[in-house]
């Protein structure tokens, strides 16, 4: 529709009137390099990442499932080009964080009761995380090769534990706890990505403690280590 | 401790794994000189190339055609890690090594440049692949459009096949040339000259991508008696230079099949494959600055008749023709819609980005192709171009005494819109008459400028629109050329009444052009 409007509009600019059906319509439009674009002076794209939380389990009580925890992120990232091979840039992103807590003798966090299917720990963030990349390989308008190293800073909007257990007469019990008190709102961290156009593989290692430490409460801290995939969504 | 140890030794393998990335590169190494190297075309030359050539009055003894400096060649390949292939006519090694012995390399006293490589993608879509040995009847319809569009009828009814003409194909792989039935008749005849696989260095091409071998059925493929490609009698040297589906092409074996095309005796070239944005901005498409562009233009200087896909980026961002399409003596193909009959939406535009006319022409960027298991409809200019090809080799057939840039211009003059032009179209759609009859139709006038004060109006003539019966014939192109000769906006229009068009001539510069084409009629108005 709006096509056929922009025909219209020009057609009526340009004084030409038509009695019959314009099957095709092409302007010609001024070669000029653009600034946005791939590897032109500006570039934005939203991004979608999936990945898994590693690290040392301590045995503090508060050990993780590997495999099962895992971190969600959807973002929008801006990318600004200094030279052939550097930019910088950051990003604007929703992420989320899933601990699956072992069920194990020992255990202290969040509490000290097993549960018979499963129990994690999550929270969610909005977080900016501004970026080095250095760009590496000849490459015409396209993102090319490329290392970023970065930080990243998160506001925790939620957090919550849930708990599920399969009970006696067969039914499941499912507990969620939000408004956790332990929290820290604020967290940051170091990350790394390597890429080729769309695909990234990306690491963070997160330098701030997710858990507050007062006399109430002490948790261990849990693994602050991500690894991951993010595919760009562009071309 | 050791999970911790372990994800310290992950981030630092990726760290690693790109700086190895970086340091062991691909590199082309250009040669200052070819001091001190003896040359025998005779030895060199299948027999063809020598007949092509002084066909062409090229001259047998060309220094591009010498060897390269074997002292230099010894020098360079003891320095670099390996080497892939050398280009006698750019006097140029692909050469892997590390940036370090880059350097090194670099400094020897008769490198004189040094480039980086890499590979590069390009989009071409194939559509509804699968197992197919039936024509149905979508197919059918198609099959024999493909062809009749071009007045291929009129060169089979003249006995006129490509015979003597020698194709060579560049593409990702040939599976089931070999072996399907599509291509009996040139095995039997043993019309596949020669082979090469230049991603692997070897003789057998017969597997990979079948992209190959739809584009080499869209010249000579033959189902059911039915010509899936005008150029049935041709002869072929098949050349695989692409490695990964989607078209992972490479530069280097472009370059490198299309001196061997040209040793063993090549008259037309049929490379359905682009670079662009991967590796090239688009200012970058001036018909001068890709090796692969100069090396088309290279091959036409050697007698050779280039035929390139413009590419599928009419839809999106790039937008303009990729190169080698970007070279001035490459022959340009895009695509039309079978079903409309103009532009097909993704067959790349013109002009270049120093604003030549490509286009050349244009063919089916949607036809009937055998695959590899099969016949398939499929989309994309790769097609439209192995149908130019076997059209320009059943053209060449007919008229041996021309040279390769006299059979270009020929081509694009047999074309239906000719002398029109837009950046969409080219000059329209080869027509075998032009050759056969020995003359472009010339048909009557379908219509008048008729200027009123400060009103000018294209009026098609009644007798016209009497005469007319209906498809394409109603079809109005028309196009604004600004005093540069460089156009400015170009249409197609569907013809239904006498007015077709009326212009204000005060919203146009004094030297404006309007150009307009209707039938086989092409009239202009200058403001």
């Amino acid at each position: 529709m709006k096509k056929i409007l922009a025909i219209a509009i020009i057609i009526l600019i340009s004084g030409q009137c038509y009695s019959q059906q314009i099957l095709f319509h092409k302007d010609v439009k001024d070669t000029t390099m653009g600034k946005v674009g791939p590897n032109l002076k500006n570039f934005h794209h939203f991004y979608i990442g999936f990945g898994f939380i590693g690290g040392d389990n301590n045995g503090a009580g508060n050990d993780i499932v590997l495999g099962k925890s895992t971190n969600f992120v959807f973002g929008y990232r801006y990318k600004l080009k200094i030279c052939k091979h550097y930019a910088i840039g950051y990003d604007l992103a929703f992420n989320s964080y899933t601990f699956a807590l072992e069920q194990k003798k020992g255990k202290i966090f969040p509490d000290t009761i097993l549960h018979n299917k499963k129990e994690t720990f999550s929270y969610y963030n909005v977080g900016l995380s501004p970026y080095m990349r250095f760009n590496y390989g000849r490459r015409g308008n396209s993102i090319g090769k490329f290392i970023d190293l970065g930080a990243y800073g998160d506001w925790t909007y939620t957090a919550r534990t849930f708990a599920k257990d399969k009970v006696e007469n067969g039914n499941i019990v499912k507990i969620t706890t939000s408004n956790l008190k332990y929290i820290n709102s604020f967290n940051y961290g170091a990350l790394v990505r390597i890429g080729f156009n769309r695909w990234v593989i990306f690491g963070s290692y997160r330098l701030s403690d997710i858990f507050k430490t007062s006399d109430t409460y002490n948790f261990s801290e849990l693994p602050r280590t991500t690894l991951g995939l993010q595919v760009g969504i562009h071309k | 401790m050791i999970r911790r140890l372990l994800l310290t030794l992950l981030f630092c393998s990726l760290g690693m794994l790109a700086m190895v990335s970086a340091q062991n590169s691909k590199y082309w190494v250009f040669l200052k000189n070819k001091k001190s190297v003896t040359f025998d075309p005779y030895s060199y030359f299948d027999k063809k190339a020598i007949e092509r050539r002084i066909a062409n009055g090229i001259s047998l003894v060309d220094s591009t055609d010498f060897p390269l400096n074997s002292i230099y060649e010894t020098s360079i390949t003891s320095l670099a890690d390996s080497v892939s292939h050398s280009s006698r006519w750019f006097n140029a090694m692909c050469v892997y090594a590390s940036s370090e012995k880059i350097e090194e390399i670099r400094n020897l006293p008769f490198v004189s440049d040094v480039e980086l490589m890499e590979s590069a993608p390009i989009a071409c879509s194939v559509e509804g692949a699968g197992w197919d040995t039936t024509l149905n009847a979508s197919m059918t319809s198609i099959l024999e459009k493909q062809t009749k569009r071009m007045g291929g009828d009129l060169f089979e009814n003249a006995g006129i096949d490509g015979k003597g003409i020698r194709i060579a194909i560049f593409d990702g792989g040939f599976p089931s040339v070999n072996t399907s039935p599509v291509f009996e008749q040139i095995r039997k005849e043993n019309r596949i000259i020669k082979t090469w696989d230049f991603a692997k260095n070897k003789e057998f091409v017969y597997g990979y991508m079948s992209h190959g071998t739809m584009t080499m059925s869209c010249i000579a493929g033959m189902i059911k008696g039915k010509k899936i490609g005008l150029a049935t009698g041709a002869e072929f040297l098949l050349a695989r230079t692409e490695v990964k589906r989607e078209i992972f092409s490479e530069e280097e074996n472009w370059l490198a099949a299309v001196e061997w095309a040209d040793k063993n005796g090549a008259d037309i070239i049929s490379s359905s494959l682009g670079y662009t944005y991967q590796r090239y901005f688009q200012n970058q498409m001036d018909g001068k600055t890709t090796l692969v562009t100069r090396a088309a233009n290279f091959a036409a200087r050697k007698g050779m008749l280039v035929v390139n896909a413009a590419g599928n980026d009419g839809d999106n961002d790039w937008h303009i023709v990729g190169a080698p399409a970007d070279a001035d003596s490459c022959l340009s193909v895009g695509g039309i819609d079978p079903i409309t009959d103009f532009h097909i939406t993704f067959s790349s535009l013109g002009p270049t980005w120093d604003k030549r006319a490509k286009p050349n022409i244009s063919t089916f960027g949607h036809v009937a192709a055998a695959g590899k298991n099969g016949m398939q409809q499929v989309d994309g200019t790769s097609f439209a171009c192995p149908l130019a090809a076997g059209f320009a080799a059943c053209a060449w057939q007919m008229n041996r005494s021309l040279k390769n840039m006299q059979m270009f211009l020929e081509i694009e003059k047999s074309a239906d819109l000719y002398p029109y032009f837009d950046y969409a179209h080219g000059f329209g759609v080869p027509q075998a008459s032009y050759f056969t009859e020995n003359k472009k139709q010339i048909s009557d006038t379908s219509f008048d400028f008729v200027k009123k004060e400060d009103v000018l109006k294209v009026m098609v003539r009644q007798a016209y629109l009497d005469k007319k019966t209906g498809g394409f014939q109603s079809h109005l192109y028309y196009n604004i050329q600004d005093t540069d000769g460089l156009l400015t906006e170009y249409n197609v229009i569907l013809v239904s009444s006498n007015e077709v068009l009326s212009f204000r001539t005060s919203n146009y510069k004094k030297g404006e052009k309007l150009n307009v084409h209707l039938g086989s009629y092409t009239g202009s108005y200058t403001f």
